[in-house]
């Protein structure tokens, strides 16, 4: 009984979540809006990338392949010393 | 106990909106613009491309040079691009357009209605409309690769009898 209560819940809940919280603001469940196309200005800052700064990752990359003798992988090698 | 359950069920399954951008006319508006108000009607008997944009998209600004482009090729034709703007900050808006210099009709939606009426899935995106008020295409974003299809359906709807 209590197995299939908390199966009916789960359920439940799933299918909330994938429902989109935007269709929970009636019943005041989530205080959460659909993030809209138009709404992701702030997501397209450069700040916000994953990399933001490709330039100074790429110099630290290529450090720690060429110095550390670590394994590569990022497409920067080489130290200058002709040996890499 | 499962009745309770299915009635809650019910009500989320119903209050999802699942209503599509019907084929059709598309959907009418009324938005501020650059020199007073752009109104869809007032495109009737023109090919619009209904561009949405904002300053921090990529492929919009990609865009822009093209929308020019085809805007000064096709204008005597009778077609028309009509951007309407998503920036909810006007100066972001402000600054794209002195970069870009558009030459064609500049609408403002910062927050972003008419987009919603639209069902907008993605930035940028294009409705192409014929010359009775009709939604004929939607296309997702701007690839390079994309344009000729564009321009080809720009012109065939420029060209056809029909409308």
């Amino acid at each position: 009984m209590i197995m299939r209560m908390l199966l009916r819940c789960s359920l439940l809940l799933s299918f909330l979540l994938l429902s989109g919280c935007s269709t929970l603001k009636p019943g005041g469940m989530f205080a959460i809006d659909e993030v809209k196309p138009w709404h992701k200005a702030l997501l397209a800052e450069e700040r916000m990338q994953l990399n933001p700064y490709p330039l100074e990752n790429s110099a630290d990359q290529k450090i720690y392949y060429s110095r550390e003798s670590a394994n590569g992988g990022q497409g920067v090698g080489g130290g200058g010393c002709g040996c890499n | 106990m499962a009745d309770p359950l299915k009635a809650v069920l019910l009500t989320f399954i119903l209050l999802v909106p699942g209503a599509a951008l019907s084929a059709g006319s598309a959907p009418e508006f009324e938005l501020d613009g650059l020199k007073g108000k752009v109104k869809l009607s007032d495109y009737r008997g023109k090919v619009v491309y209904l561009d949405f944009w904002a300053s921090w998209c990529g492929p919009c600004r990609k865009s822009f040079p093209w929308m020019n482009e085809m805007h000064a090729r096709f204008k005597e034709k009778g077609f028309r691009v009509v951007a309407v703007n998503l920036d909810s900050k006007r100066a972001d808006a402000d600054k794209f357009l002195t970069q870009l210099k558009p030459n064609f009709d500049i609408a403002f939606d910062p927050p972003g209605e008419i987009a919603g009426l639209y069902e907008l899935q993605g930035m940028p995106s294009a409705y192409l409309i014929d010359r009775n008020g009709k939604l004929h295409s939607i296309h997702l974003g701007f690839r390079n690769k994309d344009i000729p299809l564009l321009e080809g359906e720009i012109e065939a709807l420029l060209n056809s009898v029909e409308n």
